[in-house]
């Protein structure tokens, strides 16, 4: 039987008798991937558009006014009043809190990657202590801290130095002086610093540490020789990172620099969109082009490190190398990486603690009257920071949701489209993250706030704001979590009859869950903090958490705005360690059955 | 085989009763798939592909690296469009350039095992092989009936509560086939589905499929570069060659009479000399000049002329060794042993001709061999030895 068939195939193998044809309906090329397809390529054109459109907007108010092409914007920023002075000290205070936090992190990163000093629980927290605590609430925890009359440090400083019979009226330390505001930069940077260069010495490999140290290289020689110029892209792109956050920092200049009468561009500008009346976004905007320069010149910089040290090869990924023992330093050690996270984290959380206990802030606490009821009275009695409160965790929430989801098809048809649409609309929507909040959020400002969308002050265009801004650092992690999902998986099922709606229901969202809780936790702490973009698209209207912050700590209500940050601190924690939990969870079981099923 | 049985069998396993009909399971007419490298050339990986299933007919498709096997496959199930030709599937078309048609794998009704199984890891084996009819909306009486009877077929009815992750191997490829089955209608593909099994598993599955298909009767594509897996599945095998068929026939015809000498010498071992043919006899032997003198065969390819450049291949199991005592007066050269090694049970004497280089003689271990290490004569009877144009 089967040698009569294999005849039979012969020869209809060569004859071309005409096949009948019972065509299936709907063929369109276009449409095989379905609706599904059609749909996540709709939504990644709609956000790529949005920011075409703040871009485009933006530029055009540079150079034209009313439809006539016009360099007014121009000529009243060179006209601005202390231009230069505020360029200077941006430029002065960004550079020199990046070198230190370069060298910091650095020795924070060979701490803990290459040497026995490693705390192993603080690996993960290092960056994170920045991020949990509010920044605009740590600059104020340290102005409790080192206020020159009430700073607590302060205050028992001038104690200690009583006993020794030196009396001084206030001080010793100031917060509100370029030390002060430096190191605050400074501290806010190193977890910038720490990532990058982690990184890189994880993906470097050891040996050639190793074999410097053989043929008897001193440690530092070999640190100076070998180490550094391994770990030259990694520290330019940390440098980039730095530069990107400190030129559009706020939270420390607008604490500590008002009372210090030093003005830095993020501030400026967000004072003209938000605390000038009436507002001069043109001027705003043409201010913002300095730190695009700004930016640019880093971007530049970057590319040339990186094409120099292309043969800087990286080797031996992922083995573990003996540690280096550091004898009688390792304590020393331990110790420097302990101070940044009481620094950062523990000491202006203590303060903020303290403040909010006591109901006001004042040097002579009186302990006995620590009432933990005013934790709560700050916050909810007060009927704007309640407000604000709301608003941000349910922006938060719902932006955070909305833009992983977003992230999520939109990075599985990324894989899956490879034309080269997706490709430019996948750079599209990546670029809030290499412009900054200031630039976004003047765009939304000038393009969504005013005629034709009339969006100014509500809650729908800081929502909106939200997701554009964090939808690349959403598709980094989206990108992640779907790069651990084989692309068989998806398409079995697509062989097996479901359509592309149905594959991400069934099989690839849910694959991708631990990965989208891990960056859904980070989003929702980015969006919970962010406070340039939203101080000018939201004004008072629609209050968030940090700019309520600010006006209170403007106004002085100590006791309130440090209650609003530790409650704000305190949901931080539960929803980082919730994510935190929940993807160890779900990830252990299906990451391992993953790695079971492709061992084979 | 009882016929009867397995259409009932199959009847309970497919979704529609297509898969058992008379009539051709897929139907490939001039498939041509190209792929544009990045200095924007294209490269055909597919070029031009006709290929007939009958119902119920094991075709494997063998080939080197690279020579276009997945992405016919690919081509075939959907997952990528070829950029010319005709594909039906069950007597109805599912890509067509000419007629702009290029359906969704999803209509294809299609089973695929893949490489890596692809099972679904955060699902349950019932639910893994129960997705496909799922996904269709098959009444769930139904789904419960249909998935325990193919887990049974494969032999896997006891672990349907586990997570894919806790099977072995083999127990992995055996769900990768019931989910296959249950969302085909009666034509599966193969990608190299036994590459990631060990050795001793892998001859067994192999048996398995083999039986299993002839139980269901299901139509396969199989792809594989094993030579020995394809010889044991096959009904056919089409051997590819840079993306095109090189030649199509039953696993004895395709060794025995290799159809170019790309084919000769990709099956089995082959020594070989090269040569020009002097003069053509009946019956379709010739006589070629070669290096080793002149050496008279039978041509592998008909269209072969006087004068034409062409290569001698003979296989080392059709080769012979001779006493010097006895001559057949023909094919016939000095030969010094170098070495002897075992092939499976084979023996295979490895030594030097004038002409031939290395030449291999291989025997069974029931023949009778010569006594190896005195002077010997290397033989090539005429018949085995095959002329292919260079
Ligand atoms: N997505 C793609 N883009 C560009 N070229 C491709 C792509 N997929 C396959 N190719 C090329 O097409 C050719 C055929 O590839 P294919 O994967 O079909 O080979 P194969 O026969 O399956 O090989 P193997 O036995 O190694 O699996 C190769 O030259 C390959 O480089
Ligand atoms: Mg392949």
């Amino acid at each position: 039987m089967k040698e009569a068939q294999r005849a039979q195939g012969q020869e209809r193998d060569r004859g071309d008798a005409p096949a009948p044809t019972l065509r299936p309906f709907v063929n369109l090329r276009a449409f095989r991937g379905g609706w599904f397809n059609v749909i996540s390529g709709t939504i990644g054109t709609v956000f790529a558009a949005i920011v075409v459109y703040l871009v485009v907007r933006l530029a055009l108010r540079l150079f034209f006014n009313d439809g006539h092409f016009d360099t007014d914007v121009f000529a009243r920023v060179l006209a601005y009043r202390d231009l230069s002075t505020i360029l200077l000290n941006t430029v002065v205070i960004v550079t020199s809190s990046m070198i230190l936090a370069l060298v910091i992190g650095s020795l924070f990163a060979w701490l803990m990657e290459r040497t026995d000093a490693r705390i192993d629980w603080l690996a993960g927290l290092l960056p994170m202590f920045s991020m949990i605590l509010l920044p605009i609430a740590g600059a104020i925890g340290w102005v409790f801290l080192l206020a020159p009359q009430a700073g607590f440090i302060n205050g028992m400083l001038r104690a200690a130095l009583g006993w020794f019979g030196i009396a001084v009226a206030s001080g010793p330390l100031n917060i509100y002086s370029w030390p002060g505001i430096i190191l605050l930069y400074t501290a806010y940077m190193i977890p910038f610093a720490f990532l990058m260069v982690s990184t890189g010495l994880r993906n470097s490999d050891p040996s050639m540490e190793e074999a410097a140290r053989i043929s008897g290289a001193s440690l530092f020689q070999t640190l100076w020789q070998i180490t550094i110029p391994v770990l030259r892209p990694s520290l330019g792109a940390a440098a980039l990172y730095i530069i990107w956050f400190g030129f559009s920092f706020f939270s420390v200049p607008v604490v500590i620099g008002n009372e210090l009468r030093v003005r830095v561009l993020a501030v400026e500008i967000v004072r003209l969109v938000t605390f000038t009346y009436p507002s001069d976004v043109a001027v705003a905007i043409g201010l913002s082009v300095f730190l695009v320069i700004a930016l640019g010149t880093a971007w530049y910089f970057q590319g040339r490190i990186l094409r120099a040290n292309r043969h800087a090869s990286i080797g031996g990924k992922g083995q573990r190398t003996a540690t280096l023992r550091l004898g009688k330093l390792r304590v020393w050690g331990q110790t420097l990486l302990i101070v940044y996270a009481v620094l950062t984290f523990v000491l202006p959380l203590l303060a903020l603690i303290l403040v909010a206990l006591n109901g006001y802030w004042t040097i002579d606490i009186s302990w006995g009257e620590l009432n933990v009821a005013n934790l709560w009275m700050g916050a909810t009695e007060n009927r704007a920071a309640s407000r604000s409160l709301v608003n941000s965790f349910s922006l938060a929430v719902i932006g955070a949701t909305i833009a992983m989801l977003v992230a999520a098809i939109f990075s599985l048809y990324l894989r899956h489209a490879h034309s080269r649409w997706a490709l430019t609309l996948d750079g599209i929507i990546k670029l809030p993250s290499a412009l900054s909040a200031i630039v976004i959020g003047l765009g939304f400002v000038l393009a969504f706030a005013g005629p034709p969308f009339q969006l100014g002050n509500t809650y729908a265009i800081l929502l909106l704001c939200y997701v554009v801004l964090f939808l690349p650092q959403a598709t980094i992690s989206a990108d992640a979590a779907a790069a651990q999902v084989d692309k068989q998986l998806s398409e079995a099922s697509w062989v097996s009859g479901a359509r592309g709606g149905m594959t991400f229901l069934r099989i690839s969202l849910p694959l991708m869950v631990p990965g989208l809780i891990a960056g859904w936790g980070l989003l929702f702490v980015w969006m919970t903090g962010e406070l340039n973009a939203s101080i000018m698209v939201s004004g008072t209207r629609v209050p968030v958490i940090g700019f309520q912050i600010l006006q209170i700590f403007q106004t002085g209500g100590f006791a309130v705005l440090a209650s609003l940050a530790l409650i704000l601190t305190a949901i931080n924690v539960v929803v980082l360690s919730a994510a935190h939990v929940f993807e160890r969870r779900i990830g252990r079981g299906s990451s391992g059955r993953n790695a079971a099923l492709f061992r084979a | 085989m009882n016929m009867l049985d397995a259409e009932t069998r199959a009847a309970r396993v497919f979704s529609s009763n297509k898969g058992t009909g008379t009539g051709d399971a897929l139907k490939l007419r001039g498939i041509q798939k190209y792929f544009k490298r990045r200095d924007g050339t294209r490269v055909p990986a597919v070029d031009g592909i006709d290929l007939c299933v009958a119902q119920g007919e094991f075709v494997v498709l063998l080939g080197p690296s690279g020579c276009g096997k997945t992405t016919l496959l690919r081509c075939i199930a959907g997952l990528e469009s070829p950029d010319q030709g005709v594909i039906t599937i069950h007597g109805e078309e599912h890509y067509s350039s000419a007629d702009n048609v290029d359906s969704s794998p999803d209509r294809r009704k299609l089973g695929m095992v893949f490489q890596s199984y692809a099972l679904w890891p955060h699902m349950k084996v019932f639910t893994n092989v129960a997705y496909p009819l799922q996904v269709k909306k098959v009444p769930r009486a139904e789904i419960r009936e249909r998935v325990m009877n193919v887990m049974r077929t494969v032999g896997v009815e006891d672990l349907a509560e586990q997570f894919p992750g806790q099977l072995s191997g083999g127990q992995q490829q055996r769900v990768a086939l019931a989910r296959a089955l249950v969302s085909s209608d009666g034509l599966l593909l193969f990608d190299e589905p036994l590459s990631n099994v060990d050795a001793k598993v892998r001859e067994q599955l192999r048996f398995e499929i083999r039986r299993m298909q002839q139980q269901i009767g299901f139509a396969a594509i199989y792809v594989t570069h094993d030579q020995d897996e394809a010889m044991e599945l096959a009904d056919r095998i089409a051997v590819l060659n840079k993306g095109r068929v090189a030649q199509l026939d039953s696993p004895q015809n395709i060794y025995d009479k290799p159809a170019d000498r790309y084919v000769a010498k990709f099956i089995g071992a082959a020594n070989e000399v090269m040569g020009r043919i002097v003069t053509l006899g009946p019956g379709g032997s010739a006589t070629v000049s070669t290096d080793a003198g002149p050496i008279t065969g039978v041509l592998g390819q008909d269209d072969l002329a006087v004068g034409e450049e062409v290569s001698v291949i003979a296989r080392p199991e059709k080769c012979r060794l001779l006493s010097a005592t006895t001559s057949t007066g023909i094919n016939e050269w000095a030969f010094e042993q170098a070495t002897s090694l075992f092939v499976g049970a084979n023996r295979r004497v490895v030594g030097r001709a004038v002409g031939w280089g290395n030449a291999q003689v291989q025997f069974s271990s029931r023949e009778e061999q010569p006594v190896l290490g005195t002077s010997m004569r290397l033989h090539v009877p005429v018949e085995f030895a095959r002329i292919y144009r260079k």
